[in-house]
């Protein structure tokens, strides 16, 4: 129960910030991905399966929020997930560069989904984004947010499986 | 191979492949939604909004105690100014001149709002698009308050009014509001000096430009940079006369049916604090048809 309680919350909390952060900053170029932080350590440590329900949970709690197509964010994070449990076995906790490159690696394969679908659905910002320097800004915001992230997540050992607790 | 037996074989498969399995059905189910329905209304995430507003009350706890640090700092540079200048005059006007934005902000907005001939409703902004794609507001007003899809969203700021966006979403306590430089919005605008209509479409990824196709293009002539854009008197979702920008200069292309002219919006998207819904009334109708 309290594992469901903590994936059920975590993800709305991240959101939650991740959406305030564009008024606070309303100057920002880019805003960090943070739900994508939490997609991978949460694949990561919990492998595939569980991975992709909180992946879709994830983004279905986002596409609430954006005025996206409905279902996008629940498709791109699903398939993350899915990607990133299968890093189940990665040594991340003693290593601190790790996380980064795994959060530089969601990133590439969510830069291909957004050119997938921004050619799919015609939403042509999906595809100017990659085209423009905000890319950079996201990848330094994110990555400069992963491993701050990554501690905060830490602090809850629920947000694991068993076996790393 | 007798049935049962080809019904185990097909669970052991699924239970061995279940990742895989799950994957494949999250897809498709995720596009066949994506192509086929477009979610209006959806019942927002309550705890999601309490946390927007608590994000945002926290900012502005937070900017409140930052601009009084500065009051302080600013004062104390200030004093010991004066005991070099020994000036109490020069003193007086420079703290007199200190002002908080967000209270000039929330002035400016009531003060608009007695103005203003539409029922309204005035909304914050709680929250941005979680990325920078969409270009859309969260807002602390909902269908409580009487707002629906497709009411039409203005703002005013440094004295200046103009068109926001529509709302399209809309939940109890929660609206997201559609931006007009968002690449999906489509506004019917006029030339204000000719009256000449045209669409005028969202803009491109990280730019606050917007382009209107004039429809007809041999009254060119007639535009020039710095004109100002309004909604449309043909427009079935905004009512006529709201500015919506200004001309960007631009060059006349010959032997063309059809000019694509850049224009500027009148407000800055990324300082918007305060929304006006606007609700439909009788000015709101009349002026529509």
């Amino acid at each position: 129960m309290r594992y469901i309680f903590a994936y059920g919350s975590v993800p709305i909390l991240i959101l939650g910030l991740q959406t305030a952060l564009g008024v606070l900053f309303p100057d920002l170029v880019h805003l960090p991905d943070l739900i994508l932080i939490f997609c991978v350590y949460s694949a990561h440590y919990n492998g595939r399966f569980t991975g992709q329900l909180i992946g879709a949970y994830s983004g279905l709690c986002e596409d609430i929020v954006s005025s996206a197509p409905f279902a996008t964010h629940i498709l791109i994070r699903t398939i993350l997930c899915y990607a990133f449990g299968n890093t189940e076995r990665w040594q991340v906790q003693d290593n601190p560069i790790t996380p980064i490159v795994l959060v530089i690696l969601a990133l590439g394969i969510k830069y291909l989904l957004y050119l997938m679908l921004g050619v799919l659905f015609s939403i042509t910002n999906m595809i100017n984004l990659l085209l423009s320097t905000a890319v950079l800004y996201e990848i330094l915001y994110t990555v400069i947010a992963t491993p701050v992230l990554f501690s905060l997540l830490s602090l809850l050992p629920r947000l694991r499986s068993n076996e790393y607790n | 191979m007798p049935k049962s037996n080809r019904k185990v074989s097909n669970a052991a498969f699924v239970q061995r492949h279940r990742d895989t399995v799950l994957l494949i059905v999250i897809i498709t189910v995720s596009l066949i939604i994506t192509t086929t329905f477009r979610i209006s209304y959806i019942g927002r995430l309550a705890p999601l909004t309490v946390l927007q507003r608590g994000f945002i009350a926290l900012s502005d706890l937070v900017q409140q105690i930052g601009q009084r640090e500065e009051q302080v700092s600013a004062i104390n540079a200030e004093y010991e100014q004066l005991l070099r200048n020994l000036d109490i005059y020069e003193y007086s006007v420079q703290t007199s001149g200190y002002s908080q934005f967000s209270e000039e902000r929330l002035q400016e907005a009531a003060a608009f709002s007695s103005t203003l001939t539409f029922d309204h409703v005035i909304a914050r902004i709680i929250a941005r698009d979680p990325n920078r794609i969409f270009r859309s507001f969260t807002i602390d007003k909902g269908a409580k308050q009487g707002l629906a899809i497709d009411m039409p969203v203005i703002a005013i700021q440094d004295g200046r009014s103009g068109l926001v966006g529509k709302v399209v979403q809309v939940a109890n306590g929660s609206a997201i509001v559609e931006s007009i430089i968002d690449e999906r919005s489509v506004v019917v605008a006029e030339h204000a000096e000719s009256q000449l209509s045209g669409t005028m479409r969202g803009a491109a990824f990280n730019k606050q430009l917007l382009t209107l196709d004039f429809i007809d293009a041999r009254e060119i002539e007639r535009v020039r940079g710095g004109d100002l854009v309004i909604t449309s008197r043909f427009s079935s979702i905004y009512p006529p006369h709201i500015p919506v920008g200004t001309i960007q200069p631009f060059q006349r292309a010959r032997n063309s049916d059809q000019a694509t002219i850049d224009v500027l919006p009148i407000l800055n998207f990324n300082r918007l604090n305060y929304l006006f819904i606007l609700l439909p009334n009788e000015i709101f109708s009349e002026s529509s048809e």
